[in-house]
């Protein structure tokens, strides 16, 4: 078996099994809308300032939502205790890394997927651009390869609920930093080559870590 | 065993000499400069507490990855050490910094590129520092939290990068007396803040050093607590 | 053979803390603004100001509090940091704008306003508001930093030092069990 088609059997498991229970999208989505509509309340909104702060309310929403997600996607692994069981298959620890953090991948695109639109209509913001496709793929492969490797180390932790937002948060800082600036570009209708300079940063980022924490995984789970 | 805070420490004497040479510039040798007033020599404790503190993530993050690489014990000790001096350094070079930017700049803070780096790495360490707490002890503790130091140090450029591109985007909010004229700082400027950071220095490193030996002590006696209940149990047999 | 560690490493953290309580004691009684190594520095009010045809600084004069009148010349890299009566500061430097120098000392002597300048040999180096109100603020702030600084510092000495404590008791207690 190609190792491409091991981490597609990794993700689609997870993938199978959420489709079953739908535990994870659930959670990131309803977070996530629920952080904007509270953002619409506390706010006085209008076609300006929509603009303004628009962009750092969605992605603050989306960074919140995901870490809830990821605590949800291990705790189900370490109730089930299948993630011993993966670790007694006969693969390599970075295969079962990027299949794992496939899977969060999917859940947490799967949520924007149904956030973002939702984002739309309540700012009044044209979003239905390749610009946000791109960002939202950049952002999203980051958070998951970040926190996939996060969660997997707070598992064990006693207060894991609290310990996953602080490691993940300030780590993705810059990605997040490049996910609202660029798609504050993008909503004042500006081109490309003006946010290129972050998408570059976020692609940087993504690289970065996919690598480091597929090598560095290894050392997570061995006893 | 070992005294760990020796009044003839080598180390303690070093930085308390330096220390007070330190002191000794900064408040009485060196001119005040004519832009800033007397807030200005905040400077000469800023700049080494800051230096310190980047020392700090040096240590941990090559300490971590040495660790990771020999699996020995004694480079977690020296992550674990690092961290908590390096903790302190950066709370003050934080706030050192917030106490200067206010008469100078008019702002508690601003979003210019350093004092973001800043402030995230210090979250960071904070983070870092948490988990250890919260993780039961044992080998596992030591590899995650030297991942973390690894991840940290691998974060710090793009982070540094990022907050620069950020402040370029919104230019840092900056009003008082030192807003747009470069101070103008004396030739003294440079002596000060060598043997200040020279001093600090020092301090660092006893601190480190301390932590260190302390460190090794729980460890042994967790040895300890090993043994004598082993002992106990083959005297019952 | 604990015991004897025990109070040594105490003694050792409280040394250390009043080793740098004398330092700071010391370094902030002894704080005095404006204190150039070399020859002290001046405050009072302008009395006399001379220019060339120009209109460019050449010499001024500044009466003390002790009624002493100090006469100085400049040159080209004196430093100037001088408020107009709005408050609106100008620092700049002798070579860069003279007359402009000496209009704001002008201003100086017609509003009685302190300056200090400090100096070597008659020639004066820099030039500056004397802002007694406004430097006590500023000290406010170095002090606050300081103060920070050496707290923290003290805390964590004495964090680790009761670590210890603990930790040598510990040890002591278990060679005692298994020395049984």
């Amino acid at each position: 078996m190609g190792s491409l088609s091991i981490i597609w059997a990794i993700g689609r498991k997870d993938l199978l099994l959420e489709i079953r229970n739908k535990d994870v999208v659930v959670a990131v989505a309803g977070f996530a809308l629920l952080v904007l509509v509270i953002f619409t309340f506390a706010m006085d909104l209008n076609q300006d300032n929509a603009k303004l702060v628009g962009p750092g309310i969605l992605w603050a929403g989306i960074a919140f939502a995901g870490v809830t997600g990821l605590n949800r996607a291990f705790a189900l692994e370490v109730e089930g205790d299948t993630l011993e069981a993966l670790m007694l298959a006969p693969i390599s620890r970075d295969l079962i890394y990027l299949g794992k953090a496939l899977g969060n991948f999917l859940f947490i695109a799967i949520a924007q997927i149904i956030v973002i639109p939702v984002f739309a209509v309540l700012f009044n913001l044209i979003v239905f651009r390749w610009e946000m496709l791109a960002i939202a793929l950049l952002t999203t492969i980051g958070f998951s390869a970040v926190g996939t490797l996060f969660a997997a180390m707070s598992v064990r932790v006693r207060a894991r609920e609290v310990m996953l937002p602080l490691l993940f948060l300030p780590v993705v800082t810059p990605l997040l930093m490049a996910a609202v600036e660029s798609t504050s570009h993008m909503v004042h209708g500006r081109s490309w080559s003006e946010m290129a300079q972050w998408l570059q940063l976020a692609v940087a980022f993504d690289i970065a870590f996919v690598v480091v924490s597929a090598f560095i995984f290894q050392h997570t789970l061995e006893d | 065993m070992n005294k760990i805070l020796d009044l003839l420490d080598p180390l303690l004497i070093l930085s308390a000499t330096f220390m007070g040479v330190a002191l000794y510039l900064i408040f009485i040798w060196v001119p005040t400069e004519t832009n800033q007033g007397a807030v200005q020599r905040i400077l000469y404790f800023h700049v080494p507490v800051a230096w310190g503190s980047m020392l700090g993530i040096f240590v941990v993050s090559g300490s971590s990855f040495m660790y990771l690489l020999k699996k020995n014990e004694k480079w977690d000790r020296l992550a674990v050490a690092s961290a908590e001096v390096g903790l302190i350094f950066g709370g003050i070079m934080l706030l050192s910094g917030m106490i200067w930017a206010r008469p100078v700049w008019a702002v508690w803070w601003t979003g210019e590129a350093k004092l973001t780096t800043a402030l995230i790495l210090f979250f960071i360490y904070v983070a870092y520092l948490m988990f250890r707490a919260y993780f039961p002890p044992g080998a596992q503790r030591q590899r995650l939290a030297a991942i973390i130091g690894v991840i940290g140090a691998i974060d710090t450029p793009i982070i540094y990068f990022a907050a620069n591109l950020w402040s370029q985007a919104h230019p840092p909010l900056i009003t008082g007396p030192a807003a747009d004229s470069d101070s103008a700082l004396g030739s003294d400027l440079g002596t000060v803040l060598l043997i200040s950071t020279l001093a600090f220095s020092f301090v660092f490193i006893f601190m480190v050093q301390a932590r260190y030996k302390i460190r090794k002590s729980e460890d042994d006696v967790v040895e300890l607590k090993r043994s004598s209940s082993a002992s106990a149990m083959t005297g019952v047999n | 053979m604990s015991n004897v560690t025990n109070t040594a490493s105490r003694s050792g953290a409280l040394r250390f803390a009043l080793t740098m309580i004398l330092a700071l004691v010391v370094s902030v009684s002894l704080t005095q603004i404006s204190s150039a190594a070399h020859t002290p520095p001046v405050n009072g009010i302008v009395v006399g100001v001379e220019t060339d045809d120009a209109g460019a600084l050449i010499r001024f004069a500044v009466a003390d509090s002790s009624g002493t009148i100090h006469t100085f010349t400049i040159f080209n890299g004196t430093e100037y940091g001088l408020e107009n009566q709005a408050g609106d500061r100008w620092v700049s430097m002798q070579e860069e704008d003279p007359s402009e120098a000496a209009r704001r000392l002008r201003d100086h002597r017609e509003r009685f306003a302190p300056i200090t300048v400090t100096s070597e040999n008659g020639t004066a180096f820099s030039v500056v508001e004397r802002e007694e109100g406004k430097l006590e603020t500023n000290l406010g702030y170095l002090f606050a930093v300081f103060a920070i600084t050496w707290a923290l510092f003290f805390a964590y000495v004495l964090y680790l030092g009761r670590k210890q404590r603990v930790l040598q008791h510990e040890i002591a207690r278990l060679e005692g069990l298994s020395g049984k």
